[in-house]
């Protein structure tokens, strides 16, 4: 079931809306899970329209009987998808907290992947991208307590 | 609920500066928590403070973005000298969610930081 959906041409003021409006819906099933799963949709859709070739970015987010999926879509421009593979491969197999710390500790004027890294270890979800062309799918996914 | 947007203050209290922070730190906030902080660590280092309070206690949210300018701060402390290094002490109030967990994180990258968590 799809729980929100947003699309278009997106501003860094609709990511502070989106967060406000997820935690609002998600708040049905706990006041610590709304607050997660808000901060990730944040991250994410944050993270879309900075990396968009475009300007354009997807959210959506889905629910089943067991679990809650943000998945956000944007084309993203050749140097920027390469940014978005290498923490990809990073994140691949890697203690959350390691890779969030890793981020911290690379130079702070790029620490490239703290708003992944922040999903995958304060949020709790799971983390895959998958890229076509130019175009990237990034999802996180958290069980439903 | 309340929406507030990032608001700053110093103040001096002895050989401690404490710079507080409160509303919602979003990403149009970064620029401005930045220089706040790049002040107070220049302000510590020019009056010889020795230890830098940052309250958090009415920080009711920080992007990714803005957790970058604590990040960029912390790199500042630690390049410190001997000295010259001062102890960082944060404020954090575990009714917002997302303090505990983001700074678990960022005393396990910066482990001259310590906590003092109680409700406001």
């Amino acid at each position: 079931m799809t729980d929100f959906e947003l699309n278009g041409q997106l501003g860094v003021d609709d990511v502070t809306s989106v967060r406000r409006l997820v935690e609002k819906l998600q708040r049905r099933f706990s006041v610590d899970h709304a607050e997660r799963v808000a901060m990730a949709a944040h991250e994410l859709l944050e993270n879309a329209i900075k990396f968009s070739a475009d300007g354009s970015a997807s959210i959506r987010i889905d629910l089943t009987d067991r679990d809650v999926t943000i998945k956000t879509r944007n084309r993203a421009r050749p140097e920027n998808l390469d940014s978005l593979k290498s923490i990809s491969t990073r994140l691949d197999g890697v203690d959350p907290l390691e890779f969030y710390v890793s981020c911290m500790k690379a130079s702070p004027k790029s620490p490239g992947g703290l708003g992944i890294g922040r999903v995958a270890y304060e949020a709790e979800m799971q983390i895959g991208m998958t890229f076509d062309n130019d175009m990237v799918e990034v999802r996180a996914v958290a069980a439903l307590a | 609920m309340s929406y507030a947007p990032l608001s700053t203050a110093a103040a001096r209290d002895g050989d401690t500066l404490v710079i507080t922070c409160t509303g919602s730190a979003e990403t149009e906030s970064f620029d401005m928590l930045a220089a706040a902080l790049e002040k107070a660590h220049h302000d510590a280092l020019d009056t010889s403070c020795r230890t830098v309070v940052a309250d958090l206690r009415g920080l009711e949210f920080a992007s990714s973005s803005c957790l970058k300018a604590f990040v960029s701060w912390f790199h500042q402390v630690a390049d410190l000298s001997g000295d010259a290094r001062y102890t960082v002490r944060i404020r954090s109030n575990p009714r917002h969610a997302w303090q505990p967990r983001s700074l678990r994180a960022l005393t396990a990258f910066a482990k001259f930081v310590e906590i003092d968590s109680e409700a406001s």
